[in-house]
This record gives structure tokens, sequence and C-alpha cells, in this order.
């Protein structure tokens, strides 16, 4: 094990919670109302969550029969050295790639929104910096850290949402299943992709001090999220019906923009982006945590913090070229790419992986969940 | 503190030297700051037609400076001068207009102080999308802002309406808007929900109409006023005009087709079941009236669709209470005139709902949101009629309005005053 830490399955199912909120909340309900329409909710609840169980079930076997190990390190050992690790390689470009596709998001937002003249430059590294000074402590300190973040987050997008539930016509979530249930599946790519984030499971496994609560975070998380999503989802599309939301590239930053409690209680908007930066930042940080692990792992170090900096350097530059402010382009690989992208990465790689080595006896033969 | 120091290694001590001597540096500010001085406030848009395909958009800005001044006046002898101006800018576009008109002025346009948006008759008759398609991509504004149509043209509105009492004409409006709510003669609507409504299957939206109206006495208040400060040809003091926001304009697929008059306003108003203590007057008996002081309660639309066409059940449920009777013959706490004030009560808000619903046939707007619910309840129906609801289905539909009006209370007093003999 590269690191040494050890943490709770709570804190498991907060940090799983967060690395997939922290940025779906914002980002999701544009995206799936443009598919899915008044159905937005369904695909987020119904669909999503379901694929978001597969990935985890598939992930808790493989972290069972491998409890010490992280994904890369059984990868050798599973498919034969050198596949193995080439695949493990492959498994590290792909996570720099989506963790600066994180640090895009978060500098096209600050950018749009709030920061018009502050170069993106400036407020990556500030993200970044904050993220990786995390990951150096440790996952101990993340999940702490996590540990307080959380309930801020919850709390506070639960009383934007209370704040602007005056505003809902229920009229926008009728009628229901208008097109069958077609749009609804077609909308659920999205989020699924996201809810899918809980194969990080498989990178935090090995520091979970009860590895028999494993399924039971992984699933809570999931469903929690589902059910945190949807109504986010819901309460969007009841204050601004389906179209327009799927118009705006924010809605949800509009939604906070839209209180006003009796004249008192406005321009809420800057506890969303303080919320935002909280959570991304501990997304980020769970992101190059894996992403270094995974580095060290695949090149046999002894100390994965060595590839940290590198990495960090690396995703603000890749995110520089590919993203910066260009949020068209963001967009484009979140709704075309990023599902068929995150199902390949999150569940068919691990599923076929958790195939062979039950073929070919690897690891403890535990499949009992 | 020593002790830390020195047991802190070289390149740590190193750092916090380096972070002391860099942080200074920040509290200049960055990027993003905003220097008060350098911004101009825009209180109200007014957006009008110019030419074919132009726009000519005036801006309402408050002077910040001039505000602290007229609140402290008086005792100095300054003459009091107005704490805003106006700036009309012709141009291609909305945002075209906003660059010209950072050139024309020094000072950087700051739109979140804005309160309303006034979109001029012609421009609205043309269409309300084109020129609102700025203040959706625009960050600074929120949602939240009003917006209004002016009978006539926006810029007027601007140039010659009289804030008074207030001193700025956009809280004139503000203030009339939370007043003129729980009187039922008008109701706000935000740029949000106008966007929901113009992209909803069913549903036409409406908004606020203002307009200018003689003032309602010569008063000879603020004779003093010059107009230096206007950059603009300002009018002079006998031309000023009260604000007077009343009815309702109504759009068809985005373009303004007509404004209501006040009973069409009022009968829009009990079916959004948004009215808050608005006052009708009935006749009592005989010659008199009596007035009751009803908020809604519940508003339902049931769609009932048939082979020969579409019904709409109405249920509209008010409460409220006695105000006035006018009349001693009329006694309040007696049940059987107590029924009549309700009958009354229900007659005259059916007769407000009526002449709506008329009125949205017969000028093919939906603005009550009728064929919405048939778009709820039947979607597949409404992919089909949906293309042709508003000229051939909605001028036949027939309403079936049943209006419930239930007095609870008679005010402060039981019965009328009565004059012994």
């Amino acid at each position: 094990m590269l690191d040494k830490g050890r943490i709770s399955s709570v804190q498991l199912m907060l940090v799983l919670f967060m690395v997939e909120m922290a940025t779906a909340f914002l980002l999701v309900p544009s995206i799936v109302a443009q598919a899915a329409g008044p159905d937005s909710w369904l695909s987020v609840l119904g669909v999503a969550t379901a694929y978001g169980l597969a990935v985890a079930l598939i992930c808790v076997a493989l972290g069972k029969r491998f409890p010490f190990q992280v994904f890369t390190e059984y990868l050798p050992e599973v498919l034969g050295r050198v596949p193995g690790k080439l695949l493990a390689a492959a498994y590290t470009v792909v996570f720099i790639h989506l963790t600066s596709v994180v640090v895009g998001e978060n500098s096209i937002f600050i950018h749009t929104v709030f920061l018009r003249e502050t170069p993106p430059l400036i407020i990556n590294l500030m993200m970044v910096g904050a993220a990786v000074y995390g990951v150096y402590l440790g996952v101990e300190v993340l999940a702490r850290a996590n540990e307080m973040v959380f309930p801020i987050f919850i709390l506070s997008i639960t009383i934007l949402l209370a704040l602007v539930a005056r505003e809902i016509d229920l009229d926008h979530l009728r009628p229901v299943l208008a097109n069958g249930p077609l749009p609804v599946l077609k909308g659920a790519m999205v989020p699924a992709a996201w809810r899918g984030e809980v194969f990080f499971l498989l990178l935090l496994y090995p520091y979970l001090n009860q590895k028999n609560e494993a399924l039971k975070s992984a699933a809570g998380t999931v469903l929690m999220s589902g059910v945190f999503a949807a109504t986010v989802t819901a309460v969007t599309i009841g204050v601004f019906s389906d179209l327009v939301a799927s118009r705006q590239i924010y809605p949800v930053l509009n939604l906070a923009r839209y209180i006003s409690v009796a004249g008192i209680l406005e321009r809420l908007e800057l506890y969303l982006i303080i919320i935002w930066m909280a959570g991304v930042i501990i997304k980020l940080a769970v992101f190059y945590h894996s992403c270094s692990v995974m580095a060290a792992s695949t090149l046999g170090l002894k100390d994965y913090r060595v590839t940290v900096f590198p990495i960090a350097l690396a995703t603000i530059v890749i995110s520089g070229r590919l993203y910066e402010t260009d949020y068209l382009k963001l967009v484009e690989f979140l709704s075309k790419f990023w599902p068929f992208y995150g199902y390949t990465v999150e569940l068919l790689i691990p599923g076929l992986i958790l195939l062979v080595a039950v073929i070919r006896k690897k690891g403890g033969n535990r499949v009992d969940f | 503190m020593k002790r830390a120091l020195k047991s802190m290694s070289v390149v740590k001590r190193l750092c916090l030297v380096l972070a002391i001597i860099l942080l200074p540096n920040i509290c200049a500010g960055c990027w993003d700051r905003v220097e008060l001085e350098q911004l101009a406030y825009v209180t109200v848009v007014g957006i009008d037609r110019d030419g074919p395909d132009g726009v000519l958009v005036t801006f309402q800005c408050v002077i910040p400076r001039m505000l602290a001044r007229g609140q402290s006046g008086g005792g100095g002898g300054a003459a009091p001068v107005k704490p805003y101006t106006n700036y009309s800018v012709k141009a291609r576009n909305v945002s075209d207009a906003v660059r010209l008109f950072e050139i024309k002025q020094p000072h950087k346009a700051l739109f979140k102080t804005s309160t309303v948006i006034i979109i001029g008759e012609d421009l609205a008759r043309k269409g309300v999308i084109p020129s609102l398609d700025f203040f959706t991509r625009k960050p600074a504004l929120r949602r939240s802002v009003w917006v209004m149509v002016a009978e006539g043209k926006a810029a007027d509105i601007l140039l010659k309406g009289d804030p008074s009492p207030e001193i700025i004409p956009a809280n004139n409006i503000r203030t009339a808007f939370q007043r003129r709510q729980d009187v039922t003669l008008t109701s706000s609507v935000d740029f949000g929900q106008l966007l929901s409504k113009l992209e909803r299957p069913g549903v036409d939206p409406f908004m606020p109409e203002i307009k200018l109206a003689p003032k309602l006495s010569g008063g000879t208040a603020g004779q003093g006023e010059t107009s230096t400060q206007d950059q603009q040809k300002d009018v002079k003091e006998g031309e000023k005009q009260v604000l007077e926001i009343v009815d309702f304009g109504v759009l068809k697929l985005g373009k303004l087709v007509s404004f209501l008059d006040i009973t069409e306003s009022r009968g829009l108003l009990w079916l959004q079941g948004k009215t808050n203590s608005g006052t009708i007057t009935v006749p009592a008996r005989g010659a008199s009236w009596a007035s009751l002081l009803v908020s809604s309660k519940r508003v339902k639309i049931t769609p009932v669709i048939s082979q020969d066409g579409f019904l709409f059940n109405i249920d509209i449920r008010i409460e409220g209470y006695v105000s006035s009777v006018q009349n001693e013959a009329v006694d309040p706490t007696k049940p059987e005139d107590l029924g009549r004030l309700e009958e009354e009560g229900e007659k005259a808000i059916l007769q407000d709902v009526m002449a709506a619903v008329k009125k949205s046939q017969e000028v093919r707007s939906d603005f009550l949101g009728l064929g919405e619910k048939i778009y709820e309840t039947d979607p597949d129906l409404w992919k089909e009629i949906g293309e042709a609801w508003r000229d051939e289905w909605l001028p036949n539909v027939q309403v079936d309005i049943s209006v419930n009006c239930k007095l609870k209370r008679t005010g402060l007093a039981a019965g009328p005053v009565q004059p012994i003999p």
C-alpha cells in the first residue's frame, strides 16, 4: 500500500458522494433536460442509479478479491505482467485527462460567472494548489476534510432549494413520460457516467478499515446521490420548465439567483460558488490522489507523493490547452463522449477484469457480498 | 514565536519570509476588482424599435453622488437635482447598444442594479424574443428582474415619467408593484417567468403594462427642479407625467397582440390565483354598494376532452371579508344578507373571468394557459392539435366557471351603524 492512511466506511461514503456531486449538481440538470425534458428527474433517479449500483457491485467484488491493493497494483497479477502494466498506464493517462476535465469545469464556471478578468491559469493554480496540498497529507486527511465540507455542501444546497421552493410550478413536471421511456434512457446517459464515479472505490478500498461494509457505503452513496441529484433536477425544472432549463448552462446558479425572500434574502449565488469551490477541491484532491497512486504503482515507486506535482502540472497544462474557458468544447465532451468513456472505464473494463480474475482464480476467492 | 521560528528548518523559514514579502502585493487587488466610481448603475432599461431592424435603447442610471445630496438637501440652498439620468442609444441590437452606451459616457454599465426592463409597444408587437436574448446571456442580470411592456415608447416613459413621490423612477415602479399586488390591480412578471411561459406548450405570457397618465393635480412641488444634469433633451416640468401600472399586455407566440382592460386584467389575476386582499365592490341592495376584500384560496382548471371539442371546468375558491356595506338595511351578521353578498361577489368575479376568457379567444392568445392543461393531461393529443390550437381550437372552447366565495369576517364592526329615531 502506498498510502498508510485509514478511513472509515462512513468517510468512504461521504468521499464518494462528494466525488460525484461536487460537479454533477451544477452541470448535469441542463444536459439531462435537453434529452429527457420534464422527465429528467426520472433519468437521474432511476436509470443512473441502477447503473451506479452495477458499478458499485463490480467494484466491491473486485475489492474483496484484492483487499490490500489498489486497482492498478493487481492488474499485472490478473492479466499478466505486460498487458497489466499497459492497462495500468492507460488508466493513469485516462484519469489524468479526467482530472484536467474537472480543472476545466472549474475554471470555466468561475470565469463565466464570476471572475471575468482573472486569467483562468491563476484560478486553476489556486484550486489545484489546495487539492495537491491535501494529497500530500494523504487520504486520511482528505476524508476528514471532507467530513467538514460535506455537511456544509448538503445544508447549503438544501437551504437554496427550500428558499426557491415557492417558485416551483408543479405543472412544469407534467406530463410524465409524454414521449415514452426512450427520452428517459437517453437523458440518463450523462448522469449515469457521473454516478459511475463510485468507481473510485477501487482506489480507496485498501484504506478502508471495515472492509465488510464496503458495499453498504458504495450502495449508500449511489442511492444518496440519486435522491439528491433528482431533487436538484426536479426543482430546477419545476422553477424554469424543461426547455428553459435546457437553454441555460448553469440552471442551478440561476436558481440561486432567483431567490428573493421578503426582499432581504437575495443574491445567494455566492453560497453556491463557495460550496462549488469547496466541493471541487475535495473532488480534485481525490482525483489527484488516485492518479498519483496509479502512476506510482504502475512505475513501481515506493512513494506516491513524487508523482503528485508533475501530474498536477500536467493537468493544468492539458486543461489549459483543451478547455481553458471554452464551454462549448467542454460540454461537447461531457454530453457526447464522456458517457461512453465513462462506461468503458467504470463498468466494462473492471467487469472484464473481475471475470478474468474469477476464471484465472486470482486473488482471494471470497466473492460473497 | 521565537522558539517556533528556531525549530523551523531553513527552507521553511525562507518560505515564510517569502510569503510575508509576497502577500502585500495581493492587497492592491487583482484583475476583477471593481471601482465603485467607474460604474454606471443602470436601473431601468427601455428598448424600442428604431427603423426596420434597429433598436433604440434607453438606459436610466442613478448618480449616487446626487442621491446623497438630494437626501441631505434643503438647508444648503442648492437647487434639488435629479439623481438619475437617461441615455438613449440607437443601435443594431441591445448588446451593440451597451457598447455604444459605454462609448458615450466613461463608465462601465452595471446591470446588477437593474430593476425593470421595459419593452416599447412597437418592438413588442414585432416580437420580444430577439431583444431579450442579450439578457439571457448576461451573467450580471438575474432572472428576477421585472419585464414590462410600455404603451407607446419605452423611451418616453423613462424621459417623461415623473418619479415622485420617490426620487428614482425604478423605485417608484418597485413600490407600485409591491403595493398594487395587494389591491389586485396588477402583478409583477419577472424575466424568468416570461421565459418559462414562452417555452412552454399551450401558454402565452403576459406582462404588466406601464403607461404615462396625466398628473392628478397640478401641484407646484419641485418647481425649482432644473434639468441641466440631463444630457438628453429633457421635457419641461409641466409635461412630466405619472407612471401608471394597471393592466396587462398579452403576447401570442412571443409577439404582443393586445392590451387588456381592467376587467380582463382582473379576470386573468383571479385565474392565476395570485390575488391577495383585492377589493371588489358589488351592488348590495337597492342603489347602494358593498365592498368585499377577498383573496384567492385555490384555482383549479380541469379540461374535459370530448368528441365535440374542449370544455374547461374552472373552479375558483375565494375567501375574504366584508369591508364596507354602506346601507343600514344590509346586515352582514345575518346569514341571508351575507349569503347574498357572497353571491354578488361570485357574480362579479365570474364576469371578470368571462371577460378574460372572451378576450383570450378574441385575440387568439392563450395567456390563460388552457392549452397547457391539455398538454399535461393528454400529451399525444397535444402533438396533433398543438400547431393549430390558438387559431382553430381556442376560439371555440367552452368554459364552465364556478366561483365559490366565502366571507368569513366582517371587519371590526358587526352590523352597520343604525340611526335611532
